[in-house]
């Protein structure tokens, strides 16, 4: 046994080693073929003020403004014929009113050898613009043949609240609970050893995570999208992470995560914060959760590929050594299905951005960089894949590598038939995980669908639809049956959830813009309903020691607090209409409907089914029986034989997520506002307007 | 191409109905109070009744107002935008026309008899039943003033949801049925929605190549000043400005609003939000003196701007085209689109009428469900195609038979009210489809009054007298009283559409007698079980005075309503008729409406005399029981579905154990055994260095204690630790570098 275990960690430990051997070499290869042959009359641009790209243009009187050097390097005179922005009408790339003229003479011009000319850049951001940052690149055009079109990065903010870290927001985001996870293990070795310590720095850092969350929300233009430039990219990090690799430093917020990093971060929050009984071992199951709260906005807000990966994979790995190290009795089995799946995930995920990123087009890096190779998830949304007849495995890349997606989309979505550590996960897991990982998890999936399947692999999605909405219907009829036979609360939430991804699947299938957005809508609300419902599963349990729901037939007269909001979970988890889980449903149905009418009649049923589970569940606990021996119970006897409502802690983690889930069931119109843009782009982008068509 | 004219719905500015959203939301509020703070039974009594009355007053103000607006002018109200993506407009629109504020007047009268009803018998939980109950009115009160989809959904599945609760939760079978009637509105929205434009091809669905907005010259408004007057009253928010030429005086103008212009060539360009592309209105003319309307046509949710596409024609680049003659060229499996949504919806308000018919709700709320599928047949009226209508009625009407033998065949007394009321909800909507819209007003209004009166008297075990009014009102014995011209105007329409042609009509009219007489059989059954027991005049008097209210409300509502003399070529036209604005198809044709009438009151008489010979003696007769049959198979139908359902739930949690989760063990176990197969294959081919290595390896996994169980802790946290390291580095690159 103990050969055994020793032989699994050398094998570990020997991939460890073989990949940072593979990194190493990499960047070996990358510095030899950054080494460049003087040649005559060669370009060379960079900052005026010296250093490395991008350019960043300081706030003055007349805007922003900022100064590139054009330098000739060679032993003859360098003509510069063009200058602009990167860019076009269909595709700007950079937000309006960037213009760029050279210093002190008109094009062409002449630098003379190892001279160098500066052209001044200027944005002038009009007022109220929705745009509050600026990336771009500037390219220049010369005589140096051999070097061509040259770029260089620009960039921009404009001042608000949070001062010089504006521009750092998703830094923050993530990096507030990470220092957080870094303060409980302080406080360990300074000795402060309670149990308290670790839960109080925890909920602070969430809370501070949570308040940022709430100000990019706040600060989200709605109605931008890529032909406002950026992208359509707002909050945008942007930087040279390893060169030699063209690995960047991209985050962004965009319509897909813009609600999603919000109720990931208030479930993270309010999950923890009622937690009666800290698990053993308080420290490290704390920083787990930090970690796991940290990768969440990480992944959500990943523009490079490497990113997306590398953040997705430290959410599954956190999330199954959460449930492993602090879950039930079960929890080993849990953990594995959950970690052989999610590697699954992250493996198909890892081969698609490889393998994608290869056939990228020649382009720059955020400071002009030149480069064939990129992770850059919007950049590699240009590449016309299809038209490139690029191979993986054989076939078509785009065949294969949407394929990949869809898996690792399944998996994370906690869809039919990729959903086995769905059940488990949520019945094992200490309840505040079990909620975290109910929302971060498949709400990362639905990105990973939408961001690389419909927005990176558009030509993969309109080959694939038609399966992905099948899956869709499927995945929802599944999760309905399942449902229906459920007496288990917490799996109860499971197959509602496997029911209601369903209905992403369906919504992102359809290639609608109305589906797309029922499928972005669905992250939140789902989550939102769902990490309620868990919570609420997690109090019960803390009373009653069950979450047999024969057992707790006609609690509600004893627990009217915790039956309403139940309630509310339950019917947002149904999708009934007027509570928030219902807009998402109906418009993912309206979006399937045109193409697919049979599969949309099955997610009708679904809908059907799925309410009627959750109604019979209501049904018990509201108008059934209360077993009489629950009077002479040992655990009812501190409060005098009667089930205690939720404590006043409980409901300030409570109220604030039913209160949410039915605002958004009356008013959808703050998470419809937030995707518009991005739907729009996604539409463009798998179901581009006919020429015929006219607006 | 962009240009056409005709008369659009009339609407009236909005800053004047502000206190019409307020209607669905005063009992609302009460209910969301109820629920929060429902410990005393008493407070909550008063504070119910308090808001019943207030939405009574309310509702009483609109239907005063309304009737003060010129004939064919309606009131509409947008509440709120909820979003707009491409051609989908979600927006919560109300409407005070004459039919939905009768509605909604008969909800809000409902309503406060309820609550009265609620608070004097005093039933155990009066507070959350009397949240339910203002639920439930609000939500139908929303159904009934609704002008679109979202509201329309909402307030159907919130009726639902009470519904069920007032029933004690129980009855899923009900439940079931209410939820496919709430989802099968959905669909049957969803399909019209997108039968208004595009193409549907062997590639799918190609999003419509027709103008999107057009400018619609309104023939009636001219103007004096020399000016022309664009107005947007739809689209709200949306932000128009000129595409070419000058720009617009303070553009870009926010919708709704009107502008005048010199006359001209214009270009119009509607940006309605960022999910949506730009719409363009190019190149119209406006002319001096006219007014013009930018109206949203294609693909819509909204019901007030379906029934304006279908009367004036949509700007084609070919010249102007009727939606409805568009919407008869689509087709699907063979059927017009028309029929399918018609058939959609019928099914649909049959469905939710389970609710009504198959559950115990107790009190009188019960008899507020009848609203929503009338409501929903004359939503769907001005969709269908001639010939369609008589068509569809033989579905409702044959379900209102199934009810009403249902009802008939009952052994329980505080069902029957119920099934008559259900049957009788059916019948209002055979009116509606035959053409008879009148018709079914005056059965609804005096169907749920009667319905609640019936109860009221039996709960009450008041005097008898007035349970066979009640049951006179709901029977339409009395001719032109309660139901009575109703069902007559049924009748009628089913001759009418007989007489053009339609010769479904012709199976319609004896279904509706026999509906009649069943309707007649079960209430009367019901008055002659009762008026062999003692009169009681010493109990509570409220209650009694309620069911006197009630009764003589059913009465007289329906002869205030139904009672006219045009049907036989006189000029006093009933109200109904002159609410719904709709003339009957057989006017001035005495013989026809004669023979109708004298069909229902037959009918009524045959049921009576059929419920005095059952009671007759004290054994039931055979043919009681046979009455429920079409009843009893439609549930033993129902059980073989649930028996279905039931075989695939076992079916899928016995596949989730024995292949998902075993499949996941299985990928789990084979990826062990792989690691193992490549370790030993690699142990053989290895060269010394690499084994060396790993003997290293071995040696720190064993000397870090990684193999030890009690080790696993630090591993764990060894882990965790390693990636906050690898996080931190990244966020600590972006600090830097982005």
């Amino acid at each position: 046994m103990k050969r055994a275990s020793s032989l699994r960690g050398l094998f570990a430990l020997r991939l460890i080693v073989t990949a940072i051997l593979f990194v190493a070499l990499l960047v070996v290869a990358g510095e030899a073929r950054a080494q460049e042959v003087r040649r005559a009359g060669t370009v060379r641009v960079e900052p005026a003020s010296g250093g490395r790209g991008p350019v960043d243009l300081r706030f003055t009187q007349e805007g922003f403004i900022g100064e590139l050097a054009i330098v000739n390097n060679g032993k003859e005179p360098l003509i510069v014929s063009r200058i602009a922005v990167r860019g076009d009408a269909t595709d700007p790339r950079a937000p309006p009113k960037l213009a760029l003229r050279l210093a002190d003479a008109a094009l062409p011009v002449t630098i003379a050898p190892g001279a160098t000319r500066k052209a001044i850049i200027q944005w002038l951001p009009e007022r109220g613009v929705r745009l509050h940052q600026l990336y771009a690149h500037v390219v220049v055009t010369t005589s140096d043949e051999q070097s061509g079109e040259v770029a260089m990065g620009v960039r921009a903010q404009i001042p608000g609240l949070l001062g010089p870290l504006e521009g750092h927001v998703i830094s923050l985001l993530i990096g507030v609970p990470l220092l957080g996870a870094l303060l409980t293990f302080l406080a360990r070795l300074l000795g402060r050893r309670d149990d308290r310590t670790p839960h109080l720095i925890a909920v602070a850092s969430l809370a501070v995570q949570s308040m940022i969350a709430i100000y990019i929300y706040r600060g989200f233009a709605s109605d931008v999208s890529r032909l406002d430039g950026n992208d359509g990219l707002q909050f945008i990090e942007h930087g040279v992470w390893i060169r030699a690799i063209s690995a960047e430093i991209f985050f962004g917020v965009d319509g897909t995560s813009v609600a999603a990093l919000l109720v990931t971060s208030l479930v993270g929050l309010l999950a923890i914060l009622p937690e009666r009984t800290v698990p053993r071992g308080s420290t490290s199951y704390h920083t787990a959760y930090l970690t796991l709260a940290a990768a969440v906005p990480g992944a959500l807000c990943a523009m490079d590929g490497l990113l997306f990966v590398l953040f997705t994979s430290f959410a599954v790995i956190a999330a199954a050594v959460l449930v492993g190290g602090w879950g039930g009795a079960g929890r080993r089995d849990a953990a594995m299905k959950l970690a052989i799946l999610g590697t699954l995930a992250v493996v198909c995920l890892l081969v698609v951005v490889l393998a994608v990123s290869r056939e990228a087009d020649p382009t720059f890096l955020v400071d002009g960089t030149k480069t064939s190779t990129t992770f850059s998830l919007p950049e590699l949304s240009r590449v016309a894949l299809g038209a490139k007849g690029a191979k993986l495995f054989g076939a078509a890349l785009v065949k294969v590598a949407f394929v990949l997606v869809l898996i690792a989309s399944l998996v994370l979505l906690g869809a039919f038939p990729l959903h086995a550590w769905l059940a488990p996960t949520y019945t094992e897991a200490p309840t505040a995980t079990g909620a975290m990982i109910s929302a971060a998890l498949p709400t990362i999936g639905g990105v990973a669908l939408l961001r690389i399947g419909c927005a990176v692999l558009p030509e993969g999605m309109r080959w694939a639809s038609g399966v992905v909405v099948a899956i869709g219907a499927v995945s929802a009829a599944y999760g309905a049956l399942q449902a229906l036979g459920q007496t288990d609360l917490r799996k109860l939430a499971a197959a509602g959830t496997t029911a209601q991804v369903g209905f992403v699947l369906l919504g992102a299938g359809s290639l609608t813009p109305q589906g797309l957005s029922g499928a972005m809508v669905i992250g939140a609300t789902r989550a939102l309903a769902c990490g309620l419902f868990l919570v609420l599963a997690g109090a019960i349990e803390d009373r009653a020691r069950t979450r047999d729901l024969t057992r707790l037939e006609g609690v509600a007269t004893q627990m009217p607090g915790w039956a309403t909001a139940l309630a509310v979970a339950a019917l947002a988890q149904a999708g009934v209409m007027g509570i928030g889980g219902a807009w998402g449903p109906m418009l993912a149905l309206l979006g399937a409907l045109p193409n697919y009418p049979p599969l949309a009649f099955i997610g009708a049923v679904a809908l059907i089914l799925a309410a009627a589970a959750h109604f019979l569940v209501l049904s018990r606990i509201l108008f059934g029986k209360l077993a009489e021996d629950w009077e002479r119970s040992p655990l009812l006897e501190p409060f005098g034989g009667r089930f205690p409502d939720l404590t006043t802690r409980e409901w300030t983690s409570i109220a604030p997520l039913a209160v949410l889930v039915v605002v958004l069931g009356v008013w959808p119109a703050p998470l419809f506002a937030s995707t518009a843009g991005t739907v729009r782009d996604l539409t463009n982008a798998v179901s581009p307007p006919g020429p015929e068509q006219i607006s | 191409m962009f240009e056409t004219a005709g008369t659009l719905t009339i609407v009236e500015l909005t800053s004047s109905l502000v206190v019409l959203v307020l209607l669905p939301l005063l009992w609302a509020a009460f209910a969301a109070v109820a629920a929060l703070r429902a410990t005393d039974g008493r407070m909550a009594a008063r504070a119910a009744i308090a808001a019943a009355g207030g939405t009574l007053g309310l509702a009483i103000l609109h239907a005063v107002r309304a009737a003060q607006n010129p004939p064919g002018h309606i009131a509409h109200q947008h509440v709120a935008t909820l979003a707009r993506i491409g051609q989908l407009d979600v927006a919560i629109d109300l409407v005070r026309d004459p039919t939905s504020v009768t509605c909604a007047l008969l909800a809000a009268f409902l309503g406060f008899a309820a609550v009265l009803h609620a608070a004097w018998t005093a039933p155990a939980g009066l507070a959350a039943r009397l949240a339910w109950t203002g639920l439930t009115t609000s939500a139908v009160i929303l159904v009934a003033l609704s002008d679109g989809l979202p509201a329309l959904a909402i307030g159907l599945q919130i009726a639902t949801v009470a519904g069920w609760a007032l029933a004690g939760g129980g009855k899923s079978r009900a439940l079931v049925l209410a939820l496919c009637g709430d989802v099968t509105v959905v669909v049957a929205a969803w399909v019209l929605f997108w039968s208004l434009g595009g193409t549907f091809g062997t590639s799918g669905y190609t999003p419509d190549p027709l103008p999107r907005f057009a400018l619609v010259a309104v023939p009636e408004a001219a103007r004096p000043d020399g000016k022309a007057s664009v107005s947007l009253n739809t689209y709200e928010d949306a932000m128009v400005s000129s595409d070419d030429g000058p720009p617009l005086p303070g553009e870009p103008l926010r919708a709704p609003f009107t502008l005048l212009l010199g006359p001209g060539v214009y270009s119009f360009r509607i940006q309605a939000s960022a999910a949506t592309t730009d719409l363009l209105v190019t190149h119209v003319t406006l002319a001096a003196g006219r007014s013009y309307v930018l109206t949203p046509y294609g693909p819509t949710t909204s019901l007030g701007n379906l029934d304006d596409q279908l009367v004036v024609p949509r700007p084609t680049p070919t010249g102007a085209a009727s939606m409805r003659a568009a919407l008869a060229a689509r087709s699907i499996g063979g059927v017009h689109v028309t029929s399918v949504v018609g058939l959609l919806v019928v099914l649909a308000a049959l469905l939710r009428l389970a609710l009504l018919s198959k559950t115990q709700q107790g009190g009188l709320v019960y008899a507020l469900e009848a609203i929503p599928p009338v409501v929903l047949a004359l939503h769907m009226l001005p969709l269908l195609d001639p010939g369609a209508g008589p068509a569809l009625a033989v579905i409702p009407v044959v379900a209102a038979v199934f009810l009403a033998g249902d009802a008939a065949s009952s052994r329980s007394s505080d069902r029957v009210p119920r099934g008559a009321l259900a049957s009788l909800s059916a019948l209002a909507m055979t009116a509606v489809l035959v053409g008879e819209t009148s018709g079914a007003m005056v059965i609804l209004v005096a169907g749920a009054l009667g319905a609640a009166a019936c109860t009221t008297s039996l709960d009450a075990e008041s005097d008898v007298r007035w349970l066979g009014i009640a049951c006179v009102s709901l029977a339409g014995i009395v001719p032109g009283a309660g139901a009575s011209s109703g069902v007559a105007s049924a009748i009628t329409g089913s001759f009418g559409a007989s007489a053009a042609g339609h010769m479904v009509g012709a199976a319609v009219a004896p279904l509706v007698a026999i509906a009649a007489i069943l309707v007649a059989t079960a209430l009367f059954r019901v008055y002659s079980a009762s008026i062999s027991a003692p009169v009681v005049t010493s109990g509570p008097r409220a209650p009694r005075a309620l069911a006197v209210a009630l009764a003589a409300s059913s009465v007289v509502g329906g002869a205030i309503l139904g009672i006219g003399a045009s049907t036989f070529g006189g000029h006093t036209t009933p109200l109904a008729r002159r609410l719904v604005d709709a003339p009957g198809g057989l006017d001035g044709n005495p013989r026809i409406a004669g023979v109708a009438f004298v069909l229902s009151v037959g009918a009524a008489v045959v049921g009576l005399v059929a419920a005095r010979r059952a009671t007759a003696t004290s054994k039931t007769p055979g043919w009681i029981p046979a009455l429920g049959l079409p009843a009893a198979l439609a549930g033993r139908a129902a059980r073989i579905v649930t028996g279905a359902v039931r075989f695939l739930v076992r079916s899928v949690l016995i596949m989730n154990e024995d292949v998902i989760d075993d499949a996941a063990e299985a990928v789990g176990s084979l990826v062990i055994a792989l690691a193992r197969v490549l370790r030993l294959a690699d142990a053989k081919s290895s060269a010394p260095m690499e084994l060396a290595l790993d003997r290293g390896a071995t040696e720190v996994v064993v000397r870090t204690g990684m193999d030890h169980p009690r080790r696993s802790d630090w591993f764990r946290t060894g882990l965790v630790l390693g990636m906050v390291a690898i996080l931190g580095l990244v966020v600590l690159s972006s600090m830097v570098l982005g």
